[in-house]
């Protein structure tokens, strides 16, 4: 062995002590910018709550920015209407989707229509949006809302606002936009269920649809609920479909399903560009984006947390 | 009475799936119908004149062009971001030590963070530092947007490795560097590869974040320290002006959007299937 052949070794080392170092710190500092997310929005949102006070802020529902009225009660209210709304049409669907897929259908038949469902969801939220202005928006206006005016008059489906941008046409969009995540998750999850558990509770006897009902759903209790709250942060957090049919007027609270709605994303985008003279406006639309964060990441929290024991408990 | 109920589920189950695959199908349907009709060449190679807004001359050339150069420039410093990361938690840890899995779990929760919110934490510094809405406020907003997508897709390949091949590389005296770029990098490439297109169609795709950090402009994408023009919000301007027109062209820069996100996406997995042929199995 000549000198050469330690100098090489020696360089391979430095090189390697030097990428695990700087590999190190680079990993190290996404948790560094992560704080930074929250302690920037927070730094920024926090003085209005000092400035008018947690109740003020979360429960009043005046929004004028110009005399210092602050209260976000309305799009708060309207994020969740409009989310939750969309859940109640997307849950269904999507299980029953999910469950087809896994136990009724071939791996192979099933892939390709994940694919499709991949490949649609990757689509721009914009895309979405034009879609509900194109076909949803007017389907509601012409078909929907007349119909449920006359078979229904109460509250909920009476309203002045007849352009059919609406609560409702937001949820419809954002339904078929989350669907694709509740159907792969609940799907796969209920795929890992053990062969074996299906066929000891066939041969007690049990149809195809018993097991189904009586283990299986059960067993994927857990993952279909992760499912869910994965694709309820993922919908309140969707700004630009949201923003383009939702009809986004400041118009006190949104109660029937053809109401306007202004959800939370929505009133950051519209409004971000006016605030800069006013510091509390400012403060207000980063307070905003800080609900948003703390909702979201709640979410993602329990639902990943429920994905990951489910994981480990089947490795 | 067993028979009914399943029949009747089944039946329930058919007509959800239909119900799906119809709305997403309306979809692309309407973008292809609607946009086509609308699309001119002209449009897409010239730029917005003056009162474009109003129905006048013009195209969009500089939105289709900025967002390449920002969802491209995006896609390039994610990367090397998240290669780092990524590398160092699968093989200079195991992928299941506990500092990888924190780190994996970090990068689910910024996944999940919406894209405005990124915009907002983007358009905070930019006021602490007084910078103007500019074209490299936006890609470095938009490359926090996809960069956990770009990692934890590039991070699911590396898992999926067999821990052998690593064993191999050691008991040949390899550094983990060189098991990194010799062994963990060949073996992963179509999946590095689908995860940067993933993330450049996402990156293409995205319009909140964007629209708080790099604004718009109706001139071609020049500088870095200017505003650029995007193609999702010039599909968002389009359709909410009151114009018959600009709303024809709207539909037909939505086509463009989806076009080049579909094709995008298709080459992905052409990709996929022709650098798998070096990965051992």
């Amino acid at each position: 062995m000549d000198d050469n052949f330690f100098v090489r070794l020696k360089g391979r080392r430095v090189s390697n002590r030097f990428v695990r170092r700087f590999s190190y710190i680079t990993s190290l500092s996404l948790f560094f910018l992560f704080a930074l997310i929250v302690l920037m929005l927070s730094t920024e949102g926090i003085p209005l709550i000092r400035e008018v006070g947690l109740k003020g802020v979360f429960f009043d529902k005046e929004w004028l920015p110009t005399e210092g009225k602050f209260g976000l009660f309305n799009f708060i209210f309207a994020s969740f209407y409009t989310t939750l709304l969309a859940l109640l049409f997307s849950i269904p669907v999507s299980i029953l989707t999910a469950i087809y897929l896994s136990e009724y259908l071939k791996k192979k038949v099933a892939m390709y229509f994940k694919l499709i469902f991949d490949v649609l969801s990757g689509v721009s939220p914009v895309i979405y949006g034009f879609w509900g202005i194109v076909v949803i928006v007017p389907f509601v206006r012409k078909t929907i809302q007349p119909i449920c005016e006359k078979l229904f008059p109460c509250r909920i489906f009476l309203s002045d606002n007849k352009s059919g941008f609406s609560v409702l046409s937001a949820s419809i969009v954002l339904a078929i936009m989350v669907s694709p995540l509740i159907v792969s998750i609940s799907e796969e999850v209920i795929r890992a269920i053990p062969f074996e558990i299906r066929q000891s509770t066939a041969s007690l006897g049990a149809t195809k649809w018993e097991i189904i009902k009586k283990v299986l759903l059960k067993r994927a209790r857990g993952g279909i609920f992760a499912a869910i709250i994965l694709s309820f942060s993922r919908s309140i957090g969707e700004t630009m479909a949201v923003l383009m049919v939702a009809g986004c007027q400041i118009k006190g609270t949104p109660i029937s399903f053809f109401d306007a709605s202004y959800p939370l994303p929505a009133l950051i985008a519209n409004t971000f560009g006016e605030t800069m003279s006013i510091p509390l406006y400012k403060s207000a639309i980063f307070l905003a984006s800080l609900v948003l964060l703390i909702l979201t990441l709640l979410g993602n929290f329990i639902g990943w947390i429920i994905l990951l024991r489910i994981e480990e408990e089947q490795s | 009475m067993k028979k009914i109920e399943e029949s009747i589920f089944k039946f329930l189950m058919v007509s959800s799936l239909v119900l799906l695959i119809m709305a997403l199908l309306s979809i692309t349907i309407a973008v292809f119908v609607k946009g086509y009709n609308a699309l001119s060449l002209k449009m897409i190679f010239t730029t917005p004149k003056g009162g474009y807004y109003l129905g006048k001359e013009g195209g969009i050339l500089n939105a289709i062009l900025g967002s390449i150069i920002i969802a491209l420039s995006a896609t390039i410093l994610s990367f090397i971001y998240s290669f780092f990361i990524v590398f160092y938690i699968n093989v200079y840890r195991y992928s299941k030590s506990n500092f990888s899995k924190s780190v994996r779990f970090l990068l689910d929760l910024l996944w999940g963070i919406p894209s405005i919110v990124y915009g907002a934490f983007g358009f905070a510094i930019m006021l602490i530092f007084k910078i103007p809405a500019s074209m490299i406020a936006g890609i470095i907003t938009l490359s926090f947007v996809i960069l956990p997508i770009m990692a934890r897709t590039m991070d699911e390949t590396l898992r999926m490795i067999p821990f052998e091949l690593k064993q191999v590389g050691f008991s040949l005296g390899a550094t983990r560097l060189e098991i990194s770029y010799k062994i963990m990098l060949r073996q992963s490439l179509p999946g590095i590869l689908t995860a940067i297109l993933l993330s450049f169609g996402r990156g293409l795709g995205d319009a909140a974040s964007v629209l708080m950090t790099c604004s718009f402009s109706d001139s071609l994408p020049t500088s870095l320290l200017k505003p650029v023009a995007t193609l999702p919000l010039s599909v968002f301007f389009q359709l909410s002006t009151p114009f018959k027109e600009v709303q024809e062209r709207g539909y037909a820069s939505a086509f463009v959007l989806t076009f080049l996100m579909l094709f995008v996406s298709l080459i992905a997995r052409l990709c996929t299937k022709s650098l798998s042929k070096n990965v051992v199995k």
